[in-house]
């Protein structure tokens, strides 16, 4: 069911929160290569080098942080919507904004989910679960029957 | 001004009609002066004629008759001049019954005088008769009596001239006196209006400043006001990363590490959990009152049973750990509010209610809506242990608590999100409660009515 080339690129800032959500990956038992960047430039760069086939195919899923220094992930969100190998990724948006205004621009710029940061352990291992579930295994089923 | 005015030209009518007046009483008085001055000419005419006719009857001398001819030359002349001037009717009628004993005298006075031609004696016969001297005697009366009429007429007219003389003064120094107040009148008017617009100019002025004033304080209120709030949001915001981080170690301490921890680490590391999970809903609780200043509350339609029952679910949990009761009075009208607000309204509501009990005591719910005059009114009514009437206001204030954290475990700022939540949404919060007597809180929003309201 699940692929070699699959792959998550997960766009976020935070050390402790990169350590975290890698640590509810590992506890949820979603054996699948995490790529991380840490800021808007770095998520663009990675995914310009897999747009232009330099290294592996595009992610699988992508979790994408708001607030970023230099790019925001609006910019990287609006990037990746229009680019052509890279429009049919989808995108999380994993924030800890609840600002209606921020959901409203995610999904006008076309991401798939938005979701909030959990403050509880318990409920980020319960937010991967549902990421592996849904993203990485029916949605990629899907993707693959078409 | 206009009184004034209106003044002014009735006592400049007034003197007119007055100074014409006058004219004419001088006029009349000055006839009546003529016909005193023809009368006594006339009446010394006769004297002369006969003292003329005596003198030529005594002596027989022609030259006494000169003055003679003359008086009576002159007198008829003067008895016209006189008959013109007089206009008195009773006048004019002595004038009539003067005339024919003048005549009948002067006739007499030329009988003797021809008689006196022929002979003396004969002429003093004639005089001797004394019909002559009675005849003068009544002329000298009546004449005398025209002259005292004319005197009284004349008095009278004068009388009147006075009058008329004295009240054209007076009408005269009141017009004066009148121009002179309107002048005085009309220049303190226009001080006075020179002033009041003066007073009306430094009112604007001071009004606008003050407007001025009360539009710079309120905006720097509203911008300190948007800048508390968007610092609360900031500083919210960015507390949750290393909140997050403490929370997810302390965990996977207690996961990773757990067995190998003393009983001591084991407690602490709860403790900092704990610790965590109070101040992420302290975090939780700005937040969502920061945001409820901030963003636009757009009123819909919104069932309330709906909203009552969403809480009820996700509540569930909790209301299942205490044990409580809650019923609610169905079916509950619908509201015009904003949904994701009044849940959270609802919510706060609720758990407040299922919170503050006397501990052991189950708790029991109950919410009910009354629904009147287009406001649906929501109640909340439970066991607890109620609230003195002095908290009742303070309740509604962020961060106000009655209760230790260890009784009560809260943020503070429960009510507060209530209270700025429904009132953004138009409605009002209230309480009702006592020590001991359980509380009512509730709510009152307008009842849905299909129309949409905004409200920034």
């Amino acid at each position: 069911m699940r692929g070699d080339d699959d792959l998550v690129l997960i766009v976020e800032d935070d050390e402790d929160d990169r350590a975290l959500i890698a640590r509810a990956f590992k506890r949820a038992k979603v054996e699948v290569p995490l790529q991380f960047a840490q800021d808007g430039d770095e998520a663009l760069q990675a995914l310009g080098a897999i747009a232009s086939g330099a290294s592996h195919p595009p992610p699988s899923v992508v979790l994408l942080d708001l607030k970023l220094p230099r790019r925001s992930g609006f910019e990287v969100l609006e990037w990746m919507k229009q680019h052509v190998t890279m429009r049919r990724v989808p995108v999380v948006i994993l924030t800890s904004s609840q600002e209606s205004t921020d959901l409203k621009r995610a999904y006008d710029l076309g991401a798939n989910s938005y979701l909030v940061k959990p403050a509880k352990p318990d409920a980020l291992l319960a937010m991967v679960e549902r990421i592996d579930a849904y993203w990485l295994k029916l949605n990629k089923a899907a993707a693959q029957s078409q | 001004m206009v009184a004034t005015a209106a003044l002014l030209l009735g006592a400049a009518l007034l003197l007119n009609l007055s100074l014409t007046r006058l004219t004419q009483s001088r006029q009349l008085a000055f006839e009546a002066a003529t016909i005193l001055r023809q009368a006594a000419e006339i009446r010394a005419d006769v004297r002369t004629a006969e003292t003329g006719q005596r003198g030529y009857l005594l002596t027989g001398d022609l030259r006494y008759l000169e003055p003679y001819n003359v008086a009576i030359g002159r007198l008829w002349a003067v008895f016209g001049q006189l008959q013109a001037t007089v206009r008195d009717p009773q006048q004019l009628q002595r004038l009539v019954d003067l005339k024919p004993l003048i005549q009948a005298k002067l006739d007499e006075l030329a009988r003797t005088v021809e008689l006196r031609r022929q002979s003396f004696d004969a002429a003093l016969a004639v005089v001797q008769t004394d019909l002559g001297q009675r005849l003068m005697e009544v002329i000298d009366a009546r004449v005398q009596e025209l002259e005292a009429a004319e005197q009284a007429i004349l008095d009278a007219r004068t009388g009147v001239l006075e009058n008329d003389a004295n009240w054209a003064t007076r009408l005269a120094s009141v017009t004066g006196l009148l121009a002179l107040l309107s002048a005085v009148a009309g220049a303190l008017w226009l001080a006075n209006q020179r002033s009041h617009a003066r007073l009306l100019g430094a009112e604007r002025r001071f009004r606008m400043e003050l407007e001025g004033q009360v539009a710079e304080r309120t905006k720097q209120l509203t911008d300190a006001n948007e800048e508390l709030d968007a610092f609360a949001y900031t500083i919210s915001h960015d507390l949750r990363a290393p909140l997050r981080a403490m929370h997810g170690y302390a965990e996977a301490l207690a996961e990773d590490f757990g067995p190998e921890l003393p009983e001591d680490g084991k407690r602490f590391t709860k403790r900092i959990q704990a610790a965590a999970t109070r101040m992420e809903s302290l975090i939780q609780d700005i937040l969502s009152y920061s945001r409820l200043a901030r963003e636009d509350v757009i009123l819909r339609p919104v069932a309330l049973e709906r909203a009552v029952d969403a809480v009820l679910s996700r509540a569930a949990e909790r209301i299942g750990e205490v044990g409580a009761v809650i019923a609610v009075e169905r079916p509950l009208p619908d509201v015009l509010a904003h949904a994701p607000t009044l849940g959270q309204v609802v919510e706060n509501l609720l758990l407040n209610a299922i919170k503050f009990v006397t501990p052991g005591d189950r708790p029991q719910v109950r919410v009910s809506a009354e629904h009147h005059d287009g406001r649906v009114r929501l109640l909340v009514d439970d066991n607890g242990i109620g609230i003195a009437a002095e908290h009742h206001d303070r309740i509604f204030r962020p961060f106000e608590r009655l209760h230790g954290a260890e009784t009560y475990p809260g943020t503070g700022i429960g009510l507060a999100i209530v209270r700025r939540g429904i009132e953004r949404m138009g409605g009002r919060v209230g309480v009702e409660a006592l020590p001991d007597q359980g509380s009512r809180f509730w709510f009152e929003l307008d009842a849905a009515g299909g129309v949409e309201h905004a409200r920034g």
